[in-house]
């Protein structure tokens, strides 16, 4: 009984989360039955579930909101805000009681008039509620079938695990990654035998995906977050009368567990803030010419290696003068010195303790609870805030956070003796300093890098961090990085080589070692030798470069220069020896592979990395090479390799391109110094590659309506389906909610042809039955376009 | 009648103490990786297991010569402000009780030394200085205050 409660718990509390946003959503199209039905089901599963685990009070809240709710989907009730208010405080005490459970806190018992102020909807409707009982009895019967596996479509089960115990797993799995590579070292030296290669190399593999899952059971997508903010703002601007929408960006970045959570208050204060003080009254928005609806944009993104969250709201901004007497007032500052401070400095001044520009405190905000405390909040995560205040229009705060444990893509460089992390992201390009695109010019003494006609300021890394150029780099071509920094001009960085191309495990480094300014953090690679990673924005600075004037220029300037240069891409020698070029945006990056790592399988060369397999294209498998290099091509969805002999150098695309006689293959044709060469045709690489994952949020259900035992169906047909990104049902209660209908019996097809969900598949390849559309049942292309055309159709 | 568990180590040829409930463990450094331009207090960073600690050079904080840190090196392990950090030392002894009845307040530890030093106590009839580790991860340009 215990546990079934723990379930209970978890699980209503877990659905709570996932509904927040399509309760908010709910109101403002009361109209939308999906919705509605997804609500209902949630207080139709508590109800159920409490009935079994005789939870009295939850029961009788969940029973009240699900007559009005089931008299609603009749169109008996009509939703009407105030129904929806009563509604969700309904929902608001299950999941306060629902909490309580496992905390035993006791909670008021005022649950009565909240159901008091639900049924009254269907009172005022004039449904009596009694008769809702008898009336809605065969609802009752499917959802006890429901009721029984209480998940909604498509949700998957989860259990709440301790931090502590995930850090622990985290660092237990990293040592053994260690302790495999050392395994790995000690057979490499004995000289190991092949069968103990192959049990090593499935161990080695296992490892390293349970590294991975570890990996992200950490990371979260920050609309963990985001979630629950869209219902904040609606209860504000209910309370506050104040009509706000609140628009939300980048759900999708992820950010470290332990961030989320640190986030959750400061981020709430900012929002009421922006809802309280920030946005005015409908009247005076009116008056000041803007729309009566506020606007308050969140969005998330990541940058570099930090997570840019800014919070812009179009709202009276803070007045500078009202601030500046406060904070006289509040001794802060004292008012020469407040005429003394520039602009930016008095702006500051809203993050001193104990200071408020509310005219009154509210019972949202201004409670003693300041931005100093916003503040104090993001630094101790090591982030900090900066706002740009616009009075009368508006205020904009960006919060910057390090990527403190999370997960970067980065490179290894080498710089003397040592070896440094790069963040891909502050990457623009590599060159060789050798490459005749390369000119060092001399400007006072300083060297200055030229890179294809374009100058930019140059220092090697082993300068700027005062270290000795290592011995084994005399006569070995060096290698130039041009680096983009979050904030700044874009400059060179001179390092001794690039080693490898990895994900790196960013921690936090000791302050002693951080406080230079020039690293990042710490990362320990898979040989268990820890090193620095650099912080590009750290090294433009030790550079001498100024981070924010010459960024615009330095932009613009970049800009101008690819408009009048045209597209860069790449000259390289492909495997059959020719020389062609491919445009270097389609280029995620170059690597060298393994030739063990590349197969013919299920029809074509495939590459597997990091346990991935990827179409490979143009390996010629009778090159006898043990390492093979690889181009890695992207079109931002999905990627493949193009095997090439030799890379040559980057270029941009000058004059016209020469239309090819076969455009599948080639783009056109082109002059790349003198030399005429053909531009490959990006189209060819993705257009037959492996595409069966759709790429959307949810899978789209299928209902597939046959007898218990119809072996095709589930032998043959859903595993199709499940392989293409359908969800798949054979239960006849999703019938109703599915998107697509399939079935085989023809008989059925008269009662239901009406139905634009359902498809008829048949048995031979030629239509049985004359006059209704149907598709032979081994018609996987067909099929599947079938789908995806009821489905554009039904959107 | 407070006694309390301290380790008994030698740092820079001087005897020291160090609260045992800091004390994470005492390692044989591995590979040393340098920090360059930090504060010259960092010996560098070292990986224990699947941690990067950060590694103080206790000599160099209180002679000013740097130490030539290498693989192999004794370092205690210990945790402050959320950081973890190894600090180097020549040799570890034992873990004793020391009672601070026996902390001797005539006497005060050498300039060097002052800052790194909570009290003076006498154990075996020898003198340790009990050491304040925070001090000794603060750097020298905390020195300047």
């Amino acid at each position: 009984m215990e546990d079934l409660l723990d379930d209970f718990i978890a699980e209503t509390r877990e659905t709570l989360e996932s509904l927040t946003n399509q309760l908010v959503e709910w109101e403002r199209r009361p109209e939308d039955r999906a919705l509605l039905d997804s609500v209902f089901r949630f207080v139709h599963t508590v109800k159920g579930s409490c009935g079994f685990l005789e939870l009295p009070r939850l029961l009788r809240l969940s029973h009240a909101a699900e007559d009005v709710l089931s008299a609603a989907r009749l169109g008996d009730v009509a939703v009407s805000a105030e129904l929806v208010t009563a509604v969700l405080a309904v929902i608001d005490r299950i999941a306060e009681l629902t909490e309580a459970l496992e905390t035993g806190v006791a909670i008021h018992d005022n649950d009565s008039d909240l159901i008091a102020a639900v049924l009254m909807h269907l009172q005022r409707e004039g449904v009596v509620a009694g008769n809702g009982d008898d009336k809605y009895a065969p609802l009752e019967i499917i959802g006890e079938i429901q009721g029984s596996e209480p998940t909604l479509p498509g949700k998957s089960r989860s259990v709440r695990v301790s931090l502590s115990l995930l850090d622990k797993l985290m660092s237990g799995v990293s040592d053994m990654v260690l302790a495999r590579n050392e395994v790995s070292r000690q057979l490499r030296k004995a000289g190991s035998s092949g069968d103990l290669d192959l049990s090593f190399a499935r161990l080695s593999a296992s490892v390293a995906e349970l590294r991975d899952a570890v990996g992200m059971m950490r990371m979260q997508h920050i609309d963990k977050l985001f979630s629950s903010l869209p219902r904040l703002v609606r209860d504000l601007s209910i309370e506050l009368e104040k009509e706000i929408d609140l628009r939300i960006e980048g759900s999708e970045v992820e950010v470290d567990r332990e961030m989320v959570e640190a986030l959750r208050d400061p981020l709430t204060h900012i929002l009421r803030n922006a809802a309280d003080h920030g946005i005015e009254s409908a009247e005076e928005r009116s008056a000041a010419g803007k729309s009566r609806i506020g606007h308050i944009n969140i969005s998330a993104r990541q940058s570099g290696n930090q997570i840019l969250i800014e919070v812009v709201d179009d709202g009276r901004g803070i007045n500078i003068e009202k601030l500046g007497m406060r904070a006289v007032a509040a001794k802060v500052v004292t008012k020469t010195e407040w005429q003394q401070m520039s602009l930016r400095a008095q702006l500051n001044t809203i993050f001193a303790p104990g200071l408020s520009t509310a005219d009154k405190v509210t019972s949202i905000s201004g409670r003693g609870v300041g931005m100093d405390v916003v503040r104090s909040n993001l630094q101790t995560i090591g982030g900090t805030i900066e706002i740009e205040n616009q009075e009368s229009i508006g205020l904009k705060l960006t919060l910057r956070l390090p990527l403190t444990l999370s997960i970067i893509a980065g490179l290894s460089v080498r710089a003397g003796n040592q070896i440094f992390g790069v963040p891909r992201s502050s990457v623009v390009e590599m060159v060789s300093a050798s490459n005749v695109n390369v000119k060092f010019e001399e400007l006072g003494g300083e060297k200055i890098a030229c890179i294809r006609g374009k100058r930019y300021p140059y220092k090697t890394l082993e300068d700027i961090l005062g270290i000795q150029i290592g011995d084994q780099s005399i006569g070995e071509s060096r290698t130039l990085i041009v680096m983009r920094p979050a904030v700044g001009a874009t400059f060179v960085l001179e390092v001794a080589a690039v080693i490898d191309n990895e994900e790196l495990v960013v921690k936090p480094g000791a302050p002693l070692v951080m406080a230079n300014g020039l690293f990042a953090g710490t990362s320990l690679p898979d040989n268990g030798r820890p090193m620095l990673l650099l912080d590009a924005s750290g090294m433009a600075a030790a550079m001498g470069l100024s981070a924010v004037p010459q960024d615009e220029n330095g932009q613009s300037a970049t800009e101008a220069d690819v408009v009048s240069k045209g597209p860069s891409a790449l000259l390289f020698v492909a495997s059959d020896g020719r020389k062609q070029a491919i445009r270097l945006s389609a280029i995620d990056r170059m690597e060298d592979v393994n030739a063990e790592q590349i197969q013919f399988v299920g029809g074509r060369m495939r590459l597997s990395v990091d346990g991935k397999l990827y179409d490979l294209w143009e390996y010629d498998d009778r090159a006898d090479d043990a390492v093979v290099n690889v181009l890695k091509l992207t079109d931002g969805d999905s990627s493949c390799y193009l095997a090439v002999r030799e890379v040559l150098d980057i270029f941009s695309i000058t004059g016209d391109i020469a239309p090819s006689a076969q455009p599948e293959l080639h783009e056109g044709v082109i002059t790349v110094f003198g030399e005429v060469v053909e531009l490959r045709n990006m189209f060819a690489f993705f257009e037959t590659s492996d595409r069966r994952r759709r790429k959307r949020g949810v899978a789209p259900l299928c209902f597939i309506d046959c007898a218990d035992d119809s072996q095709w169906e589930r032998t043959i047909l859903a595993p199709l389906l499940t392989a293409s990104g359908y969800a798949v049902s054979f239960d006849r209660n999703d019938e109703t909610h599915a998107a697509i209908v399939l079935h085989r019996d023809l008989a059925i097809v008269d009662a239901a042809t009406n139905d634009p969900r359902m498809l008829h598949l048949r048995d031979s390849r030629h239509a049985a039955v004359d006059n209704v559309a149907s598709i032979y049942r081994y018609d996987r292309v067909g099929l599947i376009s079938a789908i995806e055309e009821k489905l554009a159709v039904g959107t | 009648m407070t006694k309390t568990l301290y380790l008994i180590a030698d740092l820079a040829g001087s005897r020291v103490a160090i609260e045992s409930g800091l004390v994470e463990s005492v390692v044989h450094v591995p590979d040393i990786v340098p920090a360059p331009m930090s504060d010259p207090s960092i010996a560098g960073i070292f990986a224990l297991r699947s941690r990067v600690l950060t590694l103080i050079d206790t000599q160099f904080l209180v002679t000013g010569v740097q130490q030539r840190a290498q693989k192999g090196a004794l370092a205690v392990v210990t945790e402050i402000a959320g950081h973890q950090y190894g600090l180097l030392v020549d040799r570890v002894h034992d873990v004793v009780a020391i009672d601070m009845k026996h902390v001797e307040r005539s006497i005060s530890a050498p300039q060097t030394w002052a800052r790194y030093v909570t009290d003076i106590a006498s154990h075996d009839g020898a003198l340790v200085m009990i050491l304040n580790t925070i001090a000794l991860v603060s750097g020298q340009g905390a020195l300047a205050e």
